[in-house]
């Protein structure tokens, strides 16, 4: 198994056995659990008062927007959750088990973002149960709800690769959680000026994170996007990786 | 080359007969504007143990980092078995134990887990890491506490924690940062014994700035001041008495009160 396998399950192991990721979970799972909850009665009452002819159905009416919920609520989890990933070694001063273990910068970079999206993963997995649960019951458009999800896998694993950058910058978490949080602001509200000026076509708006979620989120898997979350996932591991390499040449 | 060992050695040496394990040729540090190593040279051979001694801020722990491949030389090279270590980063895998001066511990996991996870991170395979574990248990003391959590582990157990993962994949080279620091005295003495073991397999390479804990588990000293070599000698009745005057002529340019006892 390679070095970035390897660190990836240690970093899944960690999470899974510290009580504060739990919490931060089961918090996450509640509150969605309520939006969903919310959003099903509102779908039912539309559906009493049009007599079952209600034109949006349980996927735009429920699963969407719990989703949709789900992609804010990671704009502030994954950069609290990453905020440890190098930090936290740093502090701990046991970053130099990896960095005197021989494994690559880049591998290092790889198996604590794997790591932190596994987690993620399984967050969007237990997310898309609700919306699942009503399979039996109503009609559910899948081929919407599966880009939903690749929407949302892909929006973490971006995440998760800002959130490790802002974690390599720093030995404070605080100092790194509020870095990720602003490269996030600023990726999701950089075309805003643009928006509001009626442009929304130019390369400010394509660099723009909702840009590129929209639609996927909406069901449209264009390779635009794909390639978008792609790279901005490759830059943050990149630079990840040059900032940890950096560390062997800093005191 | 530099690594015959002995570059600003201004006494008499003895040169290791035996290919040395790690040979370090001339390395300079700067840190914060400061030379912490000053062209440092120093080779050990597998079966020798090393003693980086001196004062704090002597440069025994930067010259660790950089033989352990955490701290890239400005100058010099670091060459394990031949090989220069920062041109091939990977050699460290398997070759080099490194314990720094703050063992590198996960203290939310158990013992035994974090020894497989550091076996695996050396490139061995699972079955192995978990023989080479119960074997480094049993070797460190540690078997009481297997299952423990580490952050419930006291200082001693936890150091000796830090010694088993340098150990694990049965490393060519063993760099230990100050291993018996803030150990108790019974706790010392059991470090020096499992320390003098390791010469069997292992060349070893630790920093103290105790003379009398370097005496009693190195084979050299090497005495290092504002980075730089000031002597370097086998512990031997006779070279031992001019090791502890060096050191404590060092001892006394820093502080005139040695001096004057």
């Amino acid at each position: 198994m390679s070095a970035s396998l390897i660190l990836a399950r240690h970093e899944w192991r960690r999470l899974r056995v510290q009580a504060w990721s739990w919490v931060l979970m089961a918090g996450v799972l509640a509150l969605l659990a309520w939006i969903f909850l919310g959003r099903l009665d509102t779908f039912l009452r539309l559906q009493e008062s049009t007599g079952n002819a209600a034109t949006i159905g349980a996927t735009a009416q429920v699963a969407a927007p719990v989703l949709g919920w789900l992609a804010i609520v990671l704009l502030v989890l994954v950069p609290i959750l990453g905020s440890r990933t190098i930090a936290g070694e740093r502090r701990a001063h046991s970053l130099s088990l990896l960095l005197a273990a021989g494994v690559g910068d880049g591998a290092i970079a790889i198996g604590k973002w794997l790591g932190l999206w596994g987690w993620l993963l399984l967050l969007i997995a237990l997310t898309a149960l609700m919306p699942l649960s009503l399979l039996g019951t109503t009609e559910l458009d899948l081929g919407r709800l599966s880009a939903n999800l690749l929407a949302l896998a892909l929006h973490a694993a971006a995440l998760a690769a800002i959130a490790l950058y802002a974690s390599s910058v720093t030995t404070q978490p605080v100092l790194a959680t509020a870095l990720a949080l602003l490269i996030n602001v600023v990726l999701c509200a950089i075309d805003l000026g643009a928006r509001a000026a009626g442009v929304s076509h130019s390369l400010i708006n394509w660099l723009a994170l909702p840009t590129h979620f929209g639609p996927l989120s909406d069901g449209i898997v264009a390779s635009v996007d794909l390639v978008w979350f792609g790279l901005v996932t490759a830059v943050f591991l990149a630079l990840s990786a040059r900032q940890i390499g950096s560390l062997r040449s800093a005191d | 080359m530099a690594c015959a060992a002995h570059g600003h050695n201004p006494g008499p040496v003895t040169e290791p007969a035996p290919v040395p394990v790690l040979c370090i040729d001339r390395i300079t540090r700067r840190l914060a504007g400061r030379v912490a190593v000053d062209a440092l040279s120093l080779a050990v051979v597998r079966g020798e143990v090393l003693g980086l001694l001196g004062v704090n801020g002597a440069g025994k722990s930067t010259t660790l980092r950089m033989i352990a491949g955490v701290l890239a030389p400005d100058e010099g090279r670091v060459l394990l078995d031949g090989a220069d270590l920062y041109e091939q980063p990977g050699l460290g895998r398997r070759g080099i134990g490194y314990l720094p001066e703050r063992a590198p511990l996960h203290a939310e996991l158990s013992v035994t887990e974090f020894l497989v996870f550091c076996g695996r991170l050396h490139g061995l395979p699972q079955r192995e890491a978990v023989a080479a574990t119960q074997r480094e248990i049993e070797r460190c003391d540690l078997g009481e506490v297997r299952q423990r959590l580490i952050g419930q582990l006291s200082k001693g157990f936890q150091q000796r924690v830090g010694i088993a993962q340098a150990l694990l994949h049965a490393p060519a080279l063993v760099v230990l940062d100050e291993p018996a620091s803030g150990l108790d005295p019974v706790q010392s003495l059991r470090m020096r014994e499992l320390i003098a073991g390791l010469r069997d397999n292992h060349a070893v390479i630790l920093s103290t700035h105790l003379l009398a804990e370097a005496e009693a588990c190195c084979d050299r000293i090497a005495i290092l001041h504002r980075g730089q070599l000031r002597q370097l000698a086998p512990v031997t009745p006779g070279e031992t008495a001019r090791l502890e005057q060096v050191f404590l002529r060092i001892a006394a340019d820093l502080d005139p009160a040695v001096a004057a006892a």
